[in-house]
């Protein structure tokens, strides 16, 4: 962790204790203790993170890579967002169907029976689980109706 | 009491009721383990299924599902870093670093003792002090909550493994978290941005999951196995797990932790598990291997949390108050078989409500059995290739977030914490220390806030009663190592 990435993280810290100062700033009479604590906890992390600022050196430890492998590192997150988007309009099990092979193989995993067997399996035990005996309203999609 | 034993203990040996006891748990186990399924929906989805059973039938196949949700969150917790409940959230502070060392076997039998162990000292305080104990939580109320609050947020000390400025920032994180919603006292909202469903706060399971299980996963991105860099002799390790020696102490000290705060309505599983942990850590020899696989951390968590149930329903049977959400769960599944919590429980229907006492040590035995033999199956997960465990964690973890309220926006809340926690993990920001705010914030704020409309302001209500007293003196206790802790360290430097 370097000086500088302490002295982001400082900023944005105080930069949230204003908004939180400023949001409390508007509320209500009735809801005065509420806007008292949030001056409390506004206060204390704006207090927290002017020392961060200010001993952003002595905190530096050791240099920590934020992100190992940048491919599969944003290839799980591009898949995870795409799934999520994919869940309302595919429904969950043909999303979830598409989604694990996919992210299987952006991974490197090359073995297609071991990616339909961990497929099948993951799908079949949240449908026994959480919709054969919990009833779980799952997306349907497409398959609505 | 002992004109009812001999008649409870002899309706437990009905064969039907046994196999119910084991039915409850394995499903207690089963739903335990699976993040977004808590023991409270499982007990809930229960209570018209036990209708029609006879009183004990129904009573003990949701005390086995208690018992063995509680047991069952460290299972996931423990190999995948994705706490199957909230109360084993702690559980994975020690019990994952010892999965990738290799040991998820030894965390997982560590798990399987301690929670038998919890379980049956908080039984035992069932069977033999409910009503004394139960008038004792009674005299817990709005400030002593906001000081056992505080007490939790000391942890933060304990689960900080770098900088304290940073850990101290990640809980008042949490705790600003927690404030987003429904003010308690006024119900004004604060900081929703017209949003509906944060209206109710920040739901806490999809932070959960997304702060331990997705922050974990896109860590593994760069490995192949969580187990990487481990040779042979050590994966096949996982299949030998024997227990190691000397966390008697810690068990015990968390068993009765879990207990005295799992009486207290509100506190919860939760709670006792990090003030378990931190107490276990404070008075450890070797405080700096916490965090990093030392077994004392997977037990102390442990047992609490299991302590928490027998604990929880010492209220519920006695005065009818539940201690968490589960016993009240319980409290409908006793109504429905028209049975009303008070003392006719322990002297009219005293064969009933002993049976039933009787029929969690039997839960307790079958988890524990269970999961000493399954333990080694559990841990074969780590050896499974990353590239289909992160789509396998990811899946269950968006199935997880979804099924709490059936809704799409906290899968996407979910994702956000997850990615956040990720980077604020690297930027030496402990997530664990977040968590503990936004788990403690609420409870701190209404303490706080109906302390001081009980005192007309005045804030020494905090300090002049005795139980806030005592209260405050063992919260300085459990801070001082740290501080002290510091001193050395920098006098050997």
């Amino acid at each position: 962790m370097t000086p500088t990435t302490n002295r982001l993280f400082s900023v944005a810290g105080m930069g949230l204790a204003a908004v939180l100062f400023l949001g409390a700033k508007d509320f209500p009479d009735r809801a005065a203790s509420a806007a008292r604590y949030i001056y409390f906890l506004a206060g204390v992390l704006a207090a927290l993170s002017t020392i961060m600022l200010f001993r952003s050196k002595a905190l530096a430890g050791q240099l920590e890579r934020w992100i190992r492998s940048p491919r599969n590192f944003f290839s799980t997150i591009v898949a995870m967002i795409g799934y999520g988007a994919a869940i309302p309009y595919l429904g969950f099990f043909l999303a979830s169907a598409l989604f694990m092979p996919a992210l299987a193989l952006l991974l490197g995993y090359r073995r297609p029976l071991f990616i339909a067997l961990g497929t099948g399996l993951i799908v079949l035990f949240v449908y026994l689980v959480f919709v054969y005996f919990l009833g779980v309203p799952v997306p349907a999609g497409i398959w609505e109706g | 009491m002992t004109e009812h034993l001999v008649p409870a203990f002899m309706s437990l040996l009905d064969p039907a009721v046994l196999f119910t006891i084991t039915i409850g748990s394995v499903v207690g186990i089963i739903v335990g383990a699976m993040p977004g399924l808590t023991a409270t929906m499982a007990v809930a989805l229960l209570i018209p299924v036990t209708f029609g059973m006879p009183p004990l039938l129904g009573l003990s196949l949701m005390g086995g599902v208690y018992c063995g949700g509680m047991y069952g969150g460290a299972i996931s917790s423990i190999l995948l870093s994705t706490p199957g409940t909230p109360a084993a959230a702690a559980t994975a502070f020690d019990g994952y670093p010892m999965a990738r060392q290799g040991k998820g076997g030894t965390a997982l039998t560590i798990a399987a003792w301690a929670s038998f162990w919890g379980g049956i000292i908080s039984t035992i305080a069932l069977l033999l002090m409910a009503p004394t104990l139960a008038h004792f939580s009674l005299r817990f109320g709005p400030p002593e909550y906001f000081v056992l609050a505080i007490m939790g947020l000391s942890s933060i000390v304990t689960l900080t493994k770098g900088s304290m400025i940073k850990g101290l920032i990640a809980g008042f994180l949490g705790l600003v978290v927690a404030t987003v919603g429904m003010d308690p006292l006024s119900g004004y909202m604060r900081f929703t941005f017209g949003q509906i469903d944060l209206y109710d706060g920040v739901p806490f399971m999809p932070a959960l999951i997304g702060l331990f299980s997705i922050s974990q996963i896109l860590d593994l991105t760069a490995e192949t196995r969580i187990t990487e860099g481990l040779d042979g002799t050590s994966l096949t390790s996982i299949k030998r797990s024997k227990m190691p020696k000397g966390l008697g102490g810690t068990i015990f000290q968390g068993g009765i932790i879990g207990t005295i705060v799992g009486m207290l309505p509100g506190a919860g599983a939760t709670i006792s598990a990090f003030i378990s942990y931190n107490f276990a850590k404070q008075s450890a020899k070797d405080p700096e291997t916490f965090g990093k696989g030392n077994p004392k951390g997977v037990a102390a968590a442990e047992s609490a949390n299991n302590g928490c149930v027998g604990g929880s329903i010492i209220p519920l049977l006695t005065l009818g108050i539940p201690g968490n959400s589960v016993a009240a769960a319980l409290m409908g599944g006793l109504m429905i078989q028209g049975l009303i919590p008070g003392p006719e429980l322990f002297t009219r229907y005293g064969t009933l409500t002993y049976g039933f006492i009787l029929s969690l040590f039997l839960a307790n035995l079958v988890f524990l059995v269970l999961g000493l033999y399954l333990a080694p199956y559990f841990a074969k997960v780590t050896s499974t290739p990353n590239a289909l465990l992160i789509p396998g964690i990811a899946i269950l973890s968006v199935i997880g977030s979804y099924a709490i309220n059936n809704n799409m926006f906290d899968v996407w809340l979910m994702i956000g914490f997850g990615i956040a926690g990720y980077f604020l993990d690297k930027g030496g920001f402990s997530t664990g220390a977040l968590v503990l705010g936004l788990i403690l914030g609420p409870i701190a704020e209404l303490g706080f806030g109906q302390s001081l409309i009980l005192s007309q302001g005045s804030p020494m209500i905090f300090f002049n009663r005795p139980l806030c007293i005592a209260l405050w003196i063992i919260t300085l206790v459990l801070m001082i190592p740290a501080f002290t802790g510091g001193k050395k360290d920098r006098k050997s430097a």
